[in-house]
């Protein structure tokens, strides 16, 4: 077989692997985003129990390595709640990114000065109505690019599913290997495959930058 | 209004920042209409009293009430008397990511829920009546402070406030922007606004202010007729205060 010929064949075994690997990532940074803003609003809520709590979780998950978390969902977990290796995946995959977002959540919302609290408040605006109309969308500016990093990190992170048999880009790669026992082209190709993808993503959040960017601001957007 | 007693009524309110007490057992009486020019040395309270008066600051003791409803912020009628009480800052605290225009209607669509096209309307004639009309959709970054400040005003006033507080609305802008804004409170306090202002601008006081108050440590040292207080103050921390202010 010619290079290219291989390069295609290669190709042509990734690519059913490729929907699980989206799948995965945008499930679980879903999954992450949610949980992530619920956290972070709790660990500013000013009330003690659910910010101690807030922060107890965020601690201890960015102190254990994903792939342990997706061992303890999976096989610790799995097998007394019944889970498959889809949804145990996506939930450690979520819940580990959670904590992540939480800060970044935290301190986006965390920048916004004061003042625009005091102004929101002065207006007669009640908290959830400040944080609505005036915090979060400032914040969401702030937030936006660290938030892009963890997506394009949370699509890397997909790879360890492969380890619980999933079949995800990672693990097509492996089958391929150990099918036809062809190590370079095989791993150069997957790499290349998430190279396009994280590029893809790259693009993706440039725009969404945009798109919040406030006039005079910042970013020089002007209409 | 629809009583008869005072705009604002404030009796032995307190207020502590840990061991330091910033308002100390203070009487305020202000009258519907009635414009109080409030001046003091840096960190007498003035800043603090006027948060008081919009419950953005919980009072230690006394209490507080705008057209003869309390100010409570324990309680949840608390938005709603806020609401009532217009509040324009030093540094502007424009929402930056609304145009002008929305700045205005914002407020009067979330809290007082009214339809968008009316808040909008609404929030167009505010910002004719301070001079904006041309810079409806304009965004905070894009406006000079004099103008900021403007959209301030009419941002608290869409409210339909019945007292307004300044804290130095015009301490943070070039002396060439000042007037703008100055005369804008002037034709509020001629349209018969009850008005609080913090405010070293004595020129201000002398013109429009029915009483100038001198705050001191927490404590109202001197309070009457511009010409009185400025020009022949009691006090002797009032005499030294102006000596050095006028
Ligand atoms: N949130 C706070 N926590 C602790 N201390 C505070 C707080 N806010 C104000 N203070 C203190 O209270 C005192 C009065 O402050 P305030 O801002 O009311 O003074 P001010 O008269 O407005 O002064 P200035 O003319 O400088 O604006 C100061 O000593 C200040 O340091
Ligand atoms: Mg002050």
């Amino acid at each position: 077989m010619n290079q290219g010929a291989l390069a295609l064949n290669i190709l042509k075994f990734l690519a059913p692997a490729v929907p699980m690997t989206v799948a995965v990532t945008v499930l679980s940074f879903t999954l992450a985003l949610i949980l992530g803003l619920a956290v972070g609003l709790s660990q500013i809520s000013g009330y003690r129990p659910m910010v101690l709590l807030a922060k107890g979780y965020v601690d201890v998950l960015r102190g254990v390595p994903l792939l342990v978390q997706i061992f303890f969902i999976y096989f610790g977990l799995g097998g007394l709640l019944n889970l498959e290796r889809f949804a145990a995946g996506v939930l450690a995959i979520g819940i580990c990114y959670s904590a992540y977002l939480a800060e970044i959540i935290r301190s986006g919302i965390e920048s916004i000065a004061r003042g625009q609290h005091e102004a929101a408040a002065s207006l007669g605006m009640s908290n959830t109505q400040a944080l609505r109309f005036v915090i979060l969308p400032q914040a969401t500016r702030v937030i936006i690019p660290p938030a892009a990093n963890e997506f394009i990190a949370c699509l890397k992170d997909s790879s360890l599913v492969s380890i619980i048999g999933l079949r995800e880009l990672t693990r097509a790669g492996r089958e391929y290997y150990s099918q036809y026992f062809v190590d370079f082209q095989t791993w150069l190709l997957v790499g290349v495959v998430y190279l396009c993808m994280t590029l893809l993503l790259t693009k993706l959040t440039r725009h969404l930058e945009h798109r919040f960017a406030v006039r005079g601001f910042g970013m020089g957007v002007r209409r | 209004m629809d009583h008869d007693g005072p705009a604002l009524r404030a009796r032995g309110i307190s207020k502590r920042f840990g061991n330091l007490v910033v308002v100390d057992g203070l009487d305020l009486d202000v009258a519907v209409s009635e414009v109080v020019v409030m001046l003091g040395p840096s960190g007498s309270g003035k800043s603090t009293l006027l948060r008081c008066f919009n419950g953005l600051e919980r009072l230690d003791a006394g209490i507080i009430e705008v057209g003869g409803v309390r100010l409570d912020p324990t309680c949840d009628t608390i938005h709603a008397v806020r609401a009532k009480v217009g509040m324009v800052f030093q540094q502007f605290n424009l929402f930056p990511h609304l145009s002008a225009l929305d700045n205005v209607a914002l407020a009067p669509r979330t809290v007082l829920k009214l339809p968008k096209e009316q808040a909008i309307n609404q929030a167009r004639e505010r910002l004719e009546r301070v001079g904006l009309g041309a810079k409806l959709d304009s965004f905070p970054a894009e406006l000079s402070g004099g103008q900021q400040q403007r959209v301030a005003i009419a941002r608290a006033l869409a409210m339909d406030p019945q007292v307004m507080l300044f804290d130095e609305p015009t301490s943070a802008l070039d002396p060439e922007m000042i007037g703008e804004v100055l005369a804008v409170m002037r034709d509020l306090a001629q349209s018969g606004m009850t008005m609080i202002v913090v405010s070293h601008e004595i020129g201000f006081a002398r013109e429009v202010a029915h009483r100038v108050i001198f705050l001191d440590e927490g404590k109202i040292l001197e309070s009457g007729p511009p010409n009185q207080v400025l020009s022949a103050p009691r006090h002797p921390r009032a005499k030294e205060f102006f000596d050095k202010v006028l």
